[in-house]
């Protein structure tokens, strides 16, 4: 974990770099029901039973419970994520719930799936609606989109932690070389010569990862990306999913990790957090870099 | 761009959405919650009559002493943590016009009401007065809660550097227990400013000459360990420029996130009601700003 930017009111770091900013878990959805039919041919109950827990289950079938966190970006938007219990492997499903169109898109992740990687995250995007009573089921779903494309927004997620996502196409995503980020000013000379190797390693190898792109309605996007790149190559390193749901007139957007922890004995891994972000067209190597791991 | 060089109407670089980024204090706010629909809350404030509130959705509530019949209030609630609530509304039927907002912890069911009065000063009608009651909610079949929030010092010699959209940032001088100071920047005109940033750029020089450095009264108070709320109240500026300031500020912090959300009271400068929500992400400012060696106060009552 990173060394926790100077905070008088924490003696050590509570949360990992990406968890500081998060909001308050929303609780709004707590005695609400929604049945969910889906793309995949499967109509869902998803009840919350509470701010914490909820039950979902196939339509005709048993309903199970499991703890889940949410966070809203706006009154009809909100991002539901919860690990199902006591499944292997692990199985992580991620709702974008839009309650202004009565639209859903899920994300179905697990993590162990393909055994040459058992630390890859692999996932399923179904489309879906929202049936209301007494309305017909909305016959649009969220669509992919490159409105992205060639943007980059620069994140802030804590004090000291802040990131680039370069969408260089709508379906890859580059981290830009960039400067190395500052530490604070009592940084340590190893924390110093850290953030340098790990500045070295950037201008060496070439983050790129894929992504998918949804858009929701004008200025709402839900988008994610699996660090699926490195692992492969090295299958000791970690997939890792991330997944955000962005108000992009805000520039901000709210999201969830769903990970392995490579630097701690691949420890489990799946949190929620908020990024404040800024676009910005500063040219970067990047840019105009080949890939040295795909042809598009 | 940092807290020091603050480009005043620099427009927000957005290609993606359009419309203009909502910019200003609220482009990182957090959205309103809907969670204390349904519920009620009865409030005891010390050396007040009990107040039970409905809250009948997200956005319409009731309020009512014992023995009256209830008034329906339009209202916001926004989260400073998972069960810390700040509630605003304005009394529609009071004048001046008055404004309440609660914190209410409800993990440890204290709250605290800052009742503010906007036009009770005849002298300077744009200031707003405030006053802090502190008390707990009643719950059934319990005794209310003997503890309550109170004043504290933990802020003092602290400071925060807040930003609250790309291109801007404000750092928070919390110097002395009774008040708070902006740290220095330099401000300059954006070259594609509007004309409202034109005005807003021309009030800060209008302000530079007399008023050297914002230093305006606060009182901190603590709600628990490493939450507090704040008020600043444009109380100086407003005495030396009576056209401007007067509005209250009041910062429900997370000093562990290192995030506010907060609101404002007072007039804005077309002469409506401000009562918003704003909101902030911010780090702790580690070097003394040039602003905290200056003496204190700087505006004294007789030269005011």
């Amino acid at each position: 974990m990173r060394k926790p930017y100077p905070n008088p009111f924490l003696a050590e770091a509570l949360w990992n770099e990406l968890e500081q900013y998060r909001e308050p878990l929303c609780y709004d959805l707590a005695g609400r029901c929604f049945q969910l039919v889906m793309d995949n041919g499967v109509t869902y109950a998803l009840q919350f039973v509470s701010g914490e827990m909820l039950a979902w289950g196939e339509r005709g079938g048993a309903l199970r419970w499991d703890a889940y966190e949410c966070l809203k970006l706006d009154d009809e938007t909100y991002f539901v994520n919860w690990e199902v219990t006591g499944v292997q492997p692990r199985t992580c499903i991620t709702l974008a719930l839009d309650l202004r169109a009565d639209l859903i898109t899920a994300v179905h992740a697990k993590i162990g799936a393909i055994a040459k990687y058992p630390y890859l995250v692999t996932q399923e995007i179904i489309f879906g609606a929202i049936k209301q009573p007494g309305k017909p089921l909305n016959p649009m779903r969220h669509g992919y989109t490159a409105d992205l494309a060639g943007r980059n927004i620069f994140w802030r997620y804590s004090s000291n932690f802040g990131i680039t996502h370069a969408f260089v196409s709508e379906h890859y995503l580059r981290v830009p070389i960039g400067q190395p980020p500052e530490l604070p000013f009592d940084a340590t000379e190893e924390e110093r010569a850290e953030r340098d190797a790990e500045f070295a390693q950037r201008k060496a190898h070439l983050f790129e990862i894929p992504a998918f792109f949804i858009k929701l309605r004008e200025d709402v996007y839900f988008f994610g990306f699996i660090e699926e790149t490195e692992c492969c190559m090295d299958p000791t390193l970690c997939g890792n999913s991330l997944i955000m749901v962005a108000d992009m007139n805000r520039v901000h957007d709210i999201g969830r990790c769903f990970a392995s922890d490579y630097r701690n004995h691949y420890a489990p891994q799946n949190f929620l957090f908020s990024a404040f972000g800024a676009f910005h067209d500063t040219p970067d190597p990047i840019d105009t870099m080949p890939s040295p791991y795909r042809i598009f | 761009m940092s807290y020091n060089h603050r480009m005043i109407g620099q427009k927000i670089f957005n290609p993606v959405s359009p419309n203009p980024s909502i910019g200003g204090m609220k482009q990182y706010l957090e959205p309103p919650t809907n969670e204390l629909a349904g519920k009620t809350l009865e409030v005891h404030l010390d050396g007040l009559p009990p107040v039970l509130i409905r809250f009948l959705d997200g956005t319409n509530l009731q309020w009512a002493k014992p023995g009256e019949a209830f008034r329906w209030e339009q209202y916001e609630a926004a989260k400073g943590d998972e069960n810390l609530y700040l509630i605003k509304f304005l009394l529609a039927e009071r004048s001046p016009v008055t404004h309440v907002t609660l914190v209410w912890d409800a993990v440890t069911t204290l709250v605290t009401c800052v009742l503010a009065v906007l036009g009770a000063d005849g002298a300077h009608p744009r200031l707003v007065e405030s006053t802090v009651y502190y008390g707990a909610q009643k719950l059934p079949r319990q005794p209310l809660a003997a503890g309550r929030h109170g004043l504290t010092d933990d802020l003092v010699g602290k400071r925060i550097i807040w930003r609250y959209n790309p291109n801007d940032e404000i750092m928070h001088v919390y110097h002395g227990s009774d008040h708070l100071r902006l740290g220095d920047s330099d401000k300059v005109l954006a070259p594609d400013a509007d004309e409202e940033a034109r005005k807003h750029y021309q009030a800060f020089l209008d302000r530079e000459g007399i008023y050297p450095c914002y230093e305006e009264p606060t009182y901190y108070i603590k709600l628990r360990e490493g939450f507090y709320l704040y008020s600043v109240t444009e109380r100086n500026i407003n005495r030396v420029l009576p056209n401007q300031g007067g509005n209250q500020l009041l910062i429900l912090l997370n000093a562990l996130r290192v995030r506010y959300i907060g609101r404002v009271f007072g007039y804005r400068g077309d002469g409506s009601i401000e009562n918003d929500f704003i909101g902030g992400i911010g780090r702790f400012g580690p070097q003394p700003d040039k602003v905290e060696s200056l003496q204190y106060p700087i505006y004294e009552q007789s030269e005011i």
